[in-house]
């Protein structure tokens, strides 16, 4: 080693031997307040949905469940537009009830023209979802036609300002809206997914046409309610789901149930047909309190250690003391104010790096959380968990190093052993949330690749406006163009934005429902999906309802009890709609596709060509000339549509993404925690090395003095590890496979959990633990003090 | 002397060779096959039996000695500490501590004893039972170092180095 080297090690050494136990304290406490800090922020924002919304646990949305008893087909968060009507008319209990139906029109000031996401709603809404106001009197907001009301944030976008009552924007066929009063901007953590509410009193609303024909009595509206103090909403959702049963206009009388699930609890229920918004998920927020507790818990352990090691070197200072009449508790309240002082100053920096790191965390997982929203609580909390954390992490050593001397020693040598658990035991967290975080990997690639089970890779899917013959045109030039495979119609499908059921009734009176597609012949070229047996449709028809002809999937095929996809070509079916009883003749059998997420059981299958309700294009890009094709279809649309209708895109890949952002931001989150948990570690590890070092220190320097290489030192004090880190991973292995099991479970279809990710887990662990070791042994054992033979 | 550090300027040659001129790892095996030390504190590692600190004194050679048992035995006797073979330093009073560690200097056999005030830490009676340990050894053979503030004990020796203030300030050596 050059001289020069030499120095720059020694002097580097000192600042270390210095300043790092303070700084390995802060450090950790640091990172450990800030990762709690984020997760709680998180969790709050979670358990808070609609909480902005005065008296949102009394305000209920009506739930239904469509489907063969005992065997829910749908659970949906729309209800029948009748249930508003029999509910105001036949139920007592209610204080109120108000419906929301979803729709996208143009809408366009001279500042924005869009094809904008609203809701038509109910006049009395605001008496029933009590939405903060900015300006204007929602009591009487929209009692008029033609009224709107808007968010301040919309307000901004298309005037510019939020003081807008009485400004006009024009909407699809040149109609006029008023708006007539502003909404203070929603939280993040809202189920609403749109800023804008329009009248249904207005005649050409989706609610007044539900109104003006009442035999229509699909679910199509979003109904909220509102119960009389002292009744029973259970008792409500048995008497509202009879009545609903009794009112069914339908031919074929699909059994309906129905539940009122208060705004507070919705974010967390299974999820619904027709959802505002993505259901959050109450197994990962405990999980993530448990995680956050435990990086706490494992942080003020290890700053305990630490604590522990820097005042065992200061005995002579506490005999000092103790000499000039310093009694036990004033050298314990000493000590435990020194770690308060340690653990504040790391709360001050945790909130200062959380107000720093969130904007980016925000748009790494896409999320919104906001930090100083309840300023009060956020410190008040803060302050309790470093008053905890002082007291867990400052009184132990202080205890410990305090003992009479001849109790002192024994005493040590247990906390050395414990503090090795301790590690052991955040090592064996490591190993957990990386098994955890890989397997959410494989499940959301599998979620995203091949489950599916059909191609949609290069499929630009663009929605229909409402006029059919230029739908028709366009699809037309669509087919034609440079960059074009192939393009299919068809009605939702491979999406899941409106699921139709047909049941039918077995020989054994068994009912089976499957799921109705209407699509045209091509949409199986599209999506490059085989034709098992028999053949596919051909062309489409627009009436009648019935269609002749019906392809089924191979679940379908074996659900309808025959024995092989080629057994059920050519057969008859005879199945209940919601409308009327259909007959058609099986002429084909396809692979089992998915169209709604994993988290759904995969859906036996009725394929029909009905174009009656086409309202979507599938089109299969050459990934070559995709952009190019992209920019084509644009204008196309412009074309036929006359220039005035956005069009609305996107491609299915991104579709079935955002189909699982939830499943994604979980992953981020374990990402994070788990990067979080192997600083924690290290700085873990770190600290446990100095302890014992700063009591080996004398052992390394009498092998010195016997002949002991720097090697033979570095071997002597890495090899005691080795046990413990294996001992993490059997503890590691067993947790993370009930956890991750009892997590996959909660998929309709997943993968397998994997050896190597246990593996992979492990070594990972390992190599990083051994890293940490040996640059901290290599450090120490380079010059094993040789002073402290004179000293000690 | 001991090679724990390393000289900044003159030469200090070992056998002949010039000891600023190794590597680390040749120092460390010059320390292993021969020099011993004795502590004032006596230097044991606390949580290794007596015969385990002394056994220490061999596993740096890197050599396999026949018998080793046997040598490891031999020094404990050699020094009267064999019956406390199981003990651990803890266990044992200052005097024994001190024979445990001159059991540890001396089962590799060294050319050359060093002894830092063996017997700062003891009472009359031990310091002059390990002193006339360390004497016999120098009888038989081996080369001993004392460093010590005790007029007595220097009287003791062939050669007496009188160091004031980290200088040599004279030297004499002594006629038998």
């Amino acid at each position: 080693m050059t001289p020069t080297l030499a120095g720059l090690l020694k002097l580097a050494r000192l600042i270390v031997a210095r300043w790092s136990v303070y700084a390995l304290m802060v450090a950790g406490l640091t990172l450990a307040y800030c990762a709690a800090t984020i997760i709680g922020l998180y969790v709050r924002n979670e358990l808070t949905y609609d909480g902005f919304i005065p008296g949102a646990e009394t305000t209920y949305l009506v739930s239904a469940h469509y489907g063969p008893k005992g065997h829910p087909l749908i659970a949906s968060d729309l209800a029948p537009a009748g249930v508003a009507r029999w509910t105001r008319s036949s139920m007592p209990d209610v204080d109120g009830v108000t419906r929301l139906v979803s729709v996208e029109w143009l809408m366009q000031t001279d500042r924005r023209k869009v094809k904008e996401h609203f809701y038509w709603a109910d006049a009395n809404l605001f008496d029933i979802v009590k939405l903060p106001a900015l300006h204007g009197e929602l009591k009487t907001a929209l009692v008029r036609p033609g009224s709107i009301v808007m968010t301040a944030r919309m307000a901004d976008a298309y005037f510019g300002r939020n003081d807008v009552v009485g400004e006009t924007l024009l909407t699809a066929h040149r109609r006029q809206l008023t708006v007539t009063a502003v909404l203070r901007d929603f939280p993040p953590n809202t189920t609403f997914d749109r800023e804008i509410f329009v009248s249904g009193v207005s005649d050409y609303s989706d609610i007044a046409v539900l109104d003006d024909n009442p035999t229509r009595l699909w679910p199509t509206s979003y109904t909220y309610l509102r119960v009389k103090s002292g009744s029973n909403p259970s008792e409500i959702a048995q008497k509202l789901g009879s009545l609903t049963r009794a009112q069914w206009r339908g031919p074929n009388n699909i059994p309906v149930a129905v539940d009122l699930i208060p705004l507070t609890r919705l974010h967390f229920q299974p999820h619904g047909d027709g959802q505002m918004k993505p259901r959050g998920h109450l197994n990962l927020v405990i999980a993530l309190i448990i995680v956050a507790v435990a990086i706490i818990a494992l942080a003020s352990i290890n700053v305990s250690g630490l604590i522990l090691a820097e005042t065992n070197e200061r005995v002579s200072e506490m005999a000092i003391r103790a000499a000039v009449g310093a009694s036990r508790y004033d050298l314990i309240a000493e000590i435990a104010n020194e770690a308060f002082w340690v653990n504040a100053a790391s709360m001050a920096l945790a909130l200062a790096l959380s107000e720093r790191v969130l904007p980016s965390l925000n748009r790494l997982l896409d999320l919104n959380i906001m930090m100083w929203t309840a300023p009060v609580s956020l410190l008040g909390v803060s302050i309790a968990i470093t008053v905890m954390t002082s007291g867990l992490s400052g009184l132990y050593p202080a205890i410990l190093v305090t003992r009479p001397r001849g109790h002192r020693r024994g005493a040590l040598i247990g906390a050395s052993s414990r503090w090795k658990g301790w590690v052991v035991t955040q090592i064996a967290l490591v190993i957990v949330l990386l098994i955890a975080s890989h397997t959410m990997v494989r499940q959301w690639r599998y979620a995203i690749g091949d489950a599916p089970n059909f191609d949609g890779n290069s499929v630009l899917m663009v929605k229909f406006s409402e006029f059919s013959d230029a739908n028709a045109r366009f699809v037309r030039d669509v087919r034609s163009l440079p960059g074009v495979i192939a393009a299919a119609e068809s009605f939702s499908a491979p999406t899941t934005d409106y699921a139709r059921p047909g049941l039918v009734t077995l020989g054994d009176g068994r009912t089976v429902a499957l799921t109705r597609n209407s699509v045209a012949p091509e949409f199986f070229d599209v999506y490059r999906v085989p034709i098992v047996a028999g053949r596919n449709l051909i062309g489409t028809f627009l009436e009648p309802d019935t269609p002749a002809e019906i392809l089924v999937n191979e679940s379908g095929a074996r659900a309808l009890g025959y024995a092989s996809p080629q057994e059920a070509v050519e057969k008859f079916l005879t199945y209940d709609t919601d409308m009327t009883r259909m007959r058609s003749k099986i002429v084909g059998v396809v692979p089992d596709l998915r169209f709604a997420t994993v988290s759904d059981p995969a859906q036996p299958m009725i394929f029909d060509n009905s174009s009656k309700y086409f309202n979507q294009v599938s089109i299969r890009l050459d990934p070559i000339q995709g952009g190019e094709a992209i920019s084509a279809i644009e204008s196309a649309w412009d074309r036929n549509m006359g220039g005035s209708i956005p069009v609305d895109k996107r491609l299915f890949y991104d579709y079935l993404l955002q189909q699982y952002h939830d499943l994604y931001q979980q992953i981020q989150v374990f990402n994070l925690v788990s990067a979080v948990a192997i600083l924690l570690s290290v700085l873990g590890l770190t600290g446990l090395s100095i302890f014992l070092t700063r009591h080996q220190v004398r052992e390394m320097a009498i092998r010195r003095a016997l002949g002991a290489t720097f090697g033979d030192i570095f071997v002597q004090r890495l090899t005691p590890f080795f046990l413990p880190l294996l001992g993490a991973n059997l503890v590691a292995w067993p947790i993370a496979w009930l956890a991750l099991e009892f997590w996959l479970k909660s998929f309709a279809s997943h993968v397998a959990l994997s050896l190597g990710s246990f593996i992979g887990a492990g070594l990972i662990s390992i190599v990083f633990a051994l890293i940490t070791l040996a640059l901290r042994c290599l450090f120490a054992s380079w010059d094993a003090p040789i002073r402290s033979l004179r000293h000690a | 002397m001991g090679t724990l550090e390393r000289a900044t300027s003159g030469r200090y040659l070992f056998d002949g060779a010039e000891v600023s001129n190794l590597t680390d790892r040749e120092i460390a095996r010059l320390r292993a096959l021969k020099i011993g030390f004795v502590f004032q504190n006596f230097s044991l590692i606390d949580h290794l039996t007596v015969y385990d600190n002394v056994k220490l004194g061999l596993r740096y050679r890197r050599e396999r000695f026949p018998r080793s048992d046997d040598r490891i035995l031999e020094a404990m006797d050699r020094v009267g500490i064999a019956h406390r073979a199981d003990h651990l330093p803890r266990e044992l009073s200052g005097g024994q501590q001190q024979r445990c560690a001159i059991a540890r200097a001396i089962v590799g056999d060294p050319s050359l004893l060093l002894a830092d005030e063996p017997t700062g830490n003891l009472d009359s009676r031990n310091a002059a039972q390990i002193l006339g340990i360390l004497s016999e050894l120098n009888a038989s053979g081996t080369t001993l170092v004392i460093v010590t503030h005790a007029p007595s004990q220097a009287d003791r020796a062939s050669r007496i180095i009188d160091m004031h203030d980290g200088r040599i300030h004279m030297s004499s050596r002594r006629l038998t």
